[in-house]
């Protein structure tokens, strides 16, 4: 059997930085590239139903949309124990939303037929929080979002699952397989990869796959298609924070009048 | 590739790399030689987010900052971040003429920790911008003599910049005190460096109204706000005891602190548990107030008593039967813990009580191999780290699943080198970067982390390699 996990090379950011030419993105020089932090919970979700079946032979199978330098984050996940790795690009995805994205893992989805699907709840850079439900929307398989608990037997027909829901409310809910499921952070503690694992990870293939590879063409995707698209990225005016002055006892003092303020007191 | 036997071999090696943080580290090592400099900037200022990244990285060595500062001498984010980093040196023409900058890059100046005396004098003198000036009274670079041209220019502006930097010195602290309010005071009041004179503390005492006088504060609180400092002071007892009697609480916990004030029976019932508290860590508690101390209803009273190293052997008994698992392990970390109580705390149904015991200096190879079979990870974590840990039971823990276990082992300093090889090898990347200055394991033993995977530990090989040259030179 397998399992799926859809991850993402996230882009991270120092506290100073430089906005594009064209106001559409931070100037690639200021960032910092690494696998979304959600993901790796995901793919250690995928890796515990694994070891803990070694009867169920399971391939767990990690998917990026991006184009070379995410071979990196899938490396990492190769390292870490995932059995393959894709990664689809053509120049023309340049520019897609997100349900875009969502349409191209939905047809990688459909080509590996998976018994499972796991995507993270939202990526740390953009925060859409809606690739994976946008794929499973593509695929019309049941779904959950933010699950922060899966039991789950290889092969079985249903999962049982906890959504973490507002005010520190778990619903439990039980879902038909397969599904796609958002994962959540802290659902698991994600492994470091072993020495071994790193190098044997940096000799397997990573499959690179093409519009063509998953039925689609240049017309389906890229900033051309897409329902929504970024006008401009800019850094806001300052807003009300201002900083405390004083010495450490006026501080504490200027601290307890603004609570008293807001509360009335 | 061999390891290096000298500082060409080793820039040699970094170039075999090619990439950035093994040059990185190795560029320390190459300095006095312009042809391993050049060789080394093709890869580190080949693109401009490499060098952006080392510009802000702590880890960046003072030489490369300096390189990255000349190479990119146009680039403002890249001053900036330079600025920003404490290594970076500071270039002489911006110490020899700082106007040269523009008001973003100064402001960042006046707050860098190696921004030399004399160019932080010349701007507290010369420098219009408050912000600025208070950047200069906070920067630790500032000492007392770049303070007292700020006191001269703003001495309330500036004020509770000054009275928080540690170089004020005392005489700059009473004028302070004599022009502050009562917040000013109170900090003047906490500054280490404050040789109290008689005549000072007179007028303190007088301001907090604990002695009648025209300068007393007007405000009941503020005269509160000044005795919580004052209490803290080697005053006559009269005036301790006063202080003792105080109706707040923060007034008499100082008191309580205070090991100049020695009536403790006055307090000894106090109803404030911070009082009780701060007495039960004394070292001059009696044994009737230990053990008076020892059934107080406040856990914390308990804990700060099993902990305190002068506590008699009947009380460490006693508390050794605490229901509260805080006060067992408390008297199980006292250093004068008798080895039968930790046997006995060896056991404990609580792992917090036992993994005091792992960690404790007092526990034997036996108490040790026994806690080795233990489950829990903040046990084994103590196990791990003792250096009366047998060597077997440390090479086992050494390949334990948790990286805190594992943890212990590499920094506990009677591990030998067979137990710490298998962990060059280790998962977790700031094991194998601690391992880099281990001094149980050899140059060869480093030097086959040379190519790790990860950038940091590349780094600190090079880095380590390119000390050890140096130093072996000079």
């Amino acid at each position: 059997m397998k399992i799926l996990v859809a991850v993402k090379q996230v882009a991270a950011l120092d506290e100073d930085f430089e906005i594009r030419a064209d106001e559409k993105d931070v100037d690639e020089d200021f960032l910092l590239y690494d696998l979304n932090e959600w993901d790796d919970f995901s793919l250690e979700e995928a890796m515990r139903i694994k070891e803990e079946s070694p009867d169920a032979e399971i391939e767990v199978i990690v998917v990026s949309v991006g184009p070379d330098r995410v071979d990196e984050s899938l490396r990492k996940c190769l390292a870490k124990g995932a059995d393959r790795a894709i990664r689809v690009w053509d120049d023309a995805v340049e520019g897609s939303d997100t349900v875009a994205i969502g349409k191209m893992l939905a047809a990688v989805v459909k080509k590996e037929a998976p018994d499972m699907v796991f995507a993270g709840v939202q990526s740390s850079d953009h925060s859409n929080a809606s690739t994976g439900i946008s794929m499973a929307a593509y695929l019309g398989m049941p779904h959950a979002a933010v699950v922060a608990d899966l039991k789950y037997n290889p092969g079985a027909n249903t999962a049982t699952i906890r959504r973490e829901l507002e005010g520190g409310i778990l619903q439990e809910v039980e879902i038909a397989c397969p599904a796609v499921l958002t994962i959540q952070l802290g659902i698991n503690k994600p492994r470091y990869a072993s020495l071994r694992g790193i190098k044997q990870a940096a000799a397997k293939p990573i499959e690179a796959w093409g519009l063509g590879d998953i039925g689609m063409s240049a017309a389906d995707v890229g900033e051309g298609s897409a329902m929504s698209r970024v006008r401009r990225m800019y850094v806001p005016e300052k807003g009300r924070a201002q900083m405390i002055e004083g010495t450490i006892a006026q501080q504490a003092a200027r601290i307890i009048e603004i609570i008293k303020e807001f509360k009335g007191a | 590739m061999g390891t290096p036997n000298g500082r060409d071999a080793l820039v040699a090696a970094a170039l075999v790399n090619a990439d950035v943080y093994s040059a990185a580290g190795a560029f320390g090592a190459a300095q006095l030689s312009s042809v391993n400099i050049e060789a080394l900037s093709t890869i580190l200022f080949a693109k401009r987010r490499d060098a952006l990244r080392l510009a802000r990285w702590e880890h960046s060595p003072a030489i490369l900052l300096q390189a990255i500062g000349d190479h990119a001498s146009s680039d403002h984010m890249m001053q900036a971040r330079l600025m920003r980093n404490q290594n970076s040196p500071m270039a002489d023409e911006i110490v020899e003429q700082p106007e040269v900058l523009d008001r973003s890059l100064l402001g960042l100046v006046a707050q860098h920790t190696q921004a030399p005396k004399a160019l932080l004098i010349k701007l507290a003198i010369e420098d219009q911008d408050v912000m600025l000036l208070k950047a200069i009274a906070r920067n630790p670079a500032s000492d007392a003599d770049v303070l007292s041209m700020l006191v001269k220019r703003a001495p309330i502006q500036l004020a509770s910049e000054i009275v928080a930097n540690p170089a004020a010195s005392s005489e700059m602290l009473e004028m302070l005190y004599e022009q502050g309010d009562v917040y000013i005071k109170s900090a003047v009041l906490g500054h280490k460096n404050l040789v109290a004179s008689p005549g000072f503390m007179a007028q303190v005492q007088v301001d907090s109204g604990l002695i009648t006088g025209k300068t007393a504060l007007k405000s009941k609180q503020d005269q509160l706000f000044l005795r919580r400092q004052l209490a803290k002071f080697d005053l006559p007892t009269m005036l301790l005891k006063t202080l003792a009697q105080s109706e707040d609480s923060a007034v008499r916990t100082a008191v309580a602190n205070n090991p100049a004030f020695v009536d403790v029976k006055l307090m000894i019932s106090d109803a404030a548990p911070t009082v009780r508290r701060a007495l039960a860590a004394r070292a001059d508690l009696s044994i009737n107030q230990m053990q008076s101390l020892s059934v107080d209803k406040d856990v914390w009273v308990r804990v700060w008593l099993a902990r305190n190293a002068s506590i008699d052997r009947n009380t460490m008994l006693y508390l050794a039967q605490d229901e509260a698992d805080e006060v067992r392990r408390g008297v199980a970390r006292n250093r004068r813990c008798p080895l039968s109580l930790l046997e006995k705390f060896a056991v404990d149904d609580s792992a917090w009580v036992r993994s005091a015991v792992a960690y404790q200096a007092n526990s034997n190879a036996d108490l040790l191999v026994q806690l080795a079979s233990d489950q829990d990870v903040d046990v084994l974590s103590g196990v791990a780290a003792n250096s009366h840990t047998p060597k077997k039971i440390m090479r086992k823990l050494a390949g334990h699943a948790d990286a805190d276990v594992r943890r212990g082992v590499i920094l506990n300093k009677a591990a030998d080198r067979e137990t710490l090889l298998p962990m060059l090898q280790d998962a977790y990347y700031l094991h194998r970067m601690l391992l880099v200055w281990n001094q149980q394991l050899t140059v060869d033993d480093k030097w086959s982390l040379h190519d790790d995977p990860d950038e940091n530990v590349r780094f600190a090989v090079f880095k380590w390699f390119g000390d050890m040259f140096l130093k072996a030179e000079h």
